[in-house]
């Protein structure tokens, strides 16, 4: 074997808060622990010797099964003892990943790379499998709940004639009997805060405001608009955001705490709703989906690009599930339905 | 007797440097395992700052097993995702969820405590907590509920309470603590902090009043309503500038309290924690994570340890601190196998 392992320690026996000086030397024929003081040895079996992790510069702890523990400064001779024992690889790797500044950095930059990417990327492939975990009636009850604290904080009751509100259910009940259209219910309300503008909400609740309905000069504009919700309903994008959301925070749980902030978490669902706009990629999906269902339902596509070149991008401009906002794509998307003309065969 | 007393110094050795890389790599460890590393972080962040707890040259250790921890975070996160998905969809599920948590609270205090002293240790013995489930349900649930009733005036009683049954509780070896504080201090510290509060309270008040009063004041004109404005914003302002200081003046004295008023044996304590210098400490914490997006945070954690661990010292009132746990005689064993239990969890409380 290689050079014998000696190390001077201090010994608590695990029954008294004493401590004694002791010599610990390892006995490689025999494969035990002695531990020696004067002429007094007492040999410990070596399955009974475990190396406690080294970490930092803190004193190094052998435990003794049944037998108290040794508590010691000499790295070297405890790191020699612990692999004559076979045991802590993965932890003396663990200590050399700490010891150095540059695996520190390191560190920092991996850890910030994968939370942003898992805030980018992951938390919305989770939420999109998720989501399929979800009964559609669990949905519903989200949305109507959505809509409950939305009536609550943003909306007041449409001021429209009730014929001119039931004129539009009929005008979408028939479009949907001509193009395919998931579960919907069409609400209307009036909004200062949000102004001219529409929103999905999950469940399948369409929330048309006043001001979105003057806007329009002609129904099938409105219909476009609804067709654009109609796809956020359809690939339930309502819900997504929300799971995102919910999402995030228990990321950051993992990131920066014990689960300590339970309170923090039950903020609730329905309020992300209002917080959390689609993602880019949902507008383009939303907008697939519009096009397709009009061309089916017999709807011009320029109609879509009509109300929303005539949208006042100041008020649509409003962070949330509402329909349109200003970023730059907003004139490419327009041209795609500008660009299309009606395909006229089946109608 | 006082002559033989000694006084032993708590010290802490850690670095904010060495600490610093400790969390850093963990975390970074942490998020490559989605989180199941977390356990075993948990156990090197506390045994780091155990070991480097210090009282008459001997350490403090932290012997957990990440497994338990790991299995304890795993029931809290399935809980947790119960209520958040339950929340706002089915009030009455999240509702019972909220009461059974509740009814539970008082178990779940008592196996925290547990769990962290039996898996702590000193000189080669362990610490226990021997609190008992009755007094927990006295006190979490009886005691907590008479104090809504009693719109707080029960709150510092209550504090007084829970203090004596942590405190009081604890075992080294086979030396009990017992906790001598009495009640009165516990009041008078939250009448002093209350007070502290009210003044700029008061403030807000009159502002609101003269608020109310402008109708009947026309005269006062647009510059009344900026005068009234500005009055507020120095009341709200006050009120959030003195919610720090009577935070930093709560926990000084009632840490004071604490320790001043828990023996082990014939081995008491005595606390230094000062409110100002908690308040700056506190402060200069939240400036420098904030400055620094967050990477001050181990530095911060090192700091407020050093503050607590540095202020506080042990009384032996006859002789050595080795002799007076030795005559304590046959303990837990550092090495005893008491931990086989399957409920023990961690659940992060402690």
């Amino acid at each position: 074997m290689t050079a014998e392992i000696a190390f001077a320690a201090e010994y608590f026996n695990g029954a008294s808060s004493a401590a004694q000086p002791v010599m610990a030397v390892w006995n490689a024929a025999v494969r035990v622990l002695e531990l020696r003081r004067e002429s007094d040895v007492r040999s410990i079996p070596a399955a009974d010797v475990r190396i406690g992790d080294r970490l930092g510069c803190a004193r190094r702890v052998i435990y003794l099964a049944g037998a108290g523990e040794l508590h010691c400064d000499d790295h070297a001779a405890v790191d020699a003892l612990a692999s004559a024992l076979g045991q802590g690889r993965a932890a003396a790797e663990v200590f050399r990943l700490e010891s150095r500044y540059s695996i520190a950095l390191l560190a920092l930059l991996l850890s910030l790379a994968v939370a942003g990417l898992g805030l980018r990327y992951g938390v919305p492939a989770a939420a999109e499998h998720a989501v399929r975990l979800i009964p559609p009636s669990l949905e519903a009850n989200i949305g109507a709940r959505g809509l409950a604290l939305l009536d609550e904080l943003a909306f007041s009751p449409s001021t429209l004639p009730v014929s001119r509100q039931d004129a539009l259910r009929q005008r979408l009940a028939a479009a949907c009997r001509l193009a395919d259209c998931p579960a919907y219910r069409l609400e209307f309300r009036a909004s200062e805060r949000i102004g001219a503008n529409a929103l999905a909400l999950p469940g399948g609740i369409l929330v048309l405001t006043d001001a979105i309905v003057e806007l329009a000069r002609h129904d099938d504009e409105l219909l476009a608009v609804l067709a654009h919700e109609l796809g956020h309903v359809r690939h339930r994008h309502g819900l997504r955001q929300a799971l995102s959301a919910a999402g995030v925070v228990l990321l950051s749980e993992v990131m920066l705490g014990d689960l300590g902030g339970i309170a923090d978490l039950s903020g609730g669902l329905p309020l992300v709703l209002l917080q959390t706009g689609y993602t880019r990629s949902m507008e383009r999906e939303a907008d697939a989906h519009a096009m397709a269902w009009m061309l089916r339902a017999c709807l011009p596509p320029h109609r879509f690009a009509d109300i929303l070149n005539r949208l006042d991008p100041a008020r649509a401009e409003v962070k949330g599930a509402a329909l349109f906002s200003t970023h730059p794509e907003t004139r490419e998307r327009i041209k795609v339905f500008l660009d299309q003309e009606l395909v006229t065969s089946g109608c | 007797m006082s002559e033989q007393s000694r006084v032993y110094p708590f010290q802490f050795t850690g670095s904010g440097g060495e600490y610093f890389r400790i969390w850093i790599v963990n975390l970074a460890l942490t998020l490559l395992t989605l989180g199941i590393y977390s356990a075993w972080a948990k156990v090197r962040r506390k045994r780091y700052f155990n070991n480097h707890t210090l009282l008459d040259g001997h350490h403090f250790d932290y012997l957990a097993d990440p497994l338990a921890i790991l299995k304890g975070r795993l029931i809290a996160a399935a809980c947790l995702l119960l209520y958040v998905l339950s929340g706002k969809m089915f009030p009455l599920v999240s509702g019972a969820l909220l009461l059974l948590f509740f009814l539970a609270s008082p178990w779940i205090i008592v196996r925290a405590l547990q769990f962290n002293a039996r898996n702590s240790s000193h000189r080669g013995l362990r610490f226990d907590f021997k609190g008992e489930l009755g007094e927990s349900i006295r006190i979490f649930i009886g005691i907590a509920l008479l104090v809504s009733l009693t719109l707080g005036m029960l709150l510092p009683y209550l504090i007084y309470r829970k203090t004596a049954f942590i405190a009081g509780h604890h075992a080294y070896g086979n030396l009990d603590a017992s906790f001598q504080g009495r009640v009165w201090p516990f009041y008078k510290t939250a009448l002093i902090s209350l007070l502290l509060l009210v003044t700029p309270m008061l403030l807000i008040m009159t502002g609101v009043l003269a608020l109310m009063g402008m109708p009947s004041l026309p005269a006062s004109g647009p510059g009344g309503a900026a005068l009234v404005f500005t009055y507020l914003l120095v009341g709200v302002m006050a009120f959030y500038a003195a919610l720090p200081l009577v935070a930093g003046y709560f926990s000084a004295r009632v840490a004071q309290l604490t320790f001043r008023g828990t023996q082990f044996g014939s081995v008491g304590f005595d606390s230094r924690h000062r409110a100002r210098s908690l308040i700056w400490l506190y402060a200069s914490n939240l400036v420098l994570i904030v400055l620094t997006l967050g990477l001050f945070i181990p530095w911060a954690q090192i700091r407020t340890a050093r503050y607590w661990i540095g202020n506080l010292t042990v009384i032996a009132q006859h002789g050595d601190l080795g002799e007076i746990s030795a005559a304590a005689g046959q303990g837990l064993s550092a090495t005893g196998s008491e931990m086989a239990d399957v409920f023990d969890v961690d659940i992060g409380l402690a």
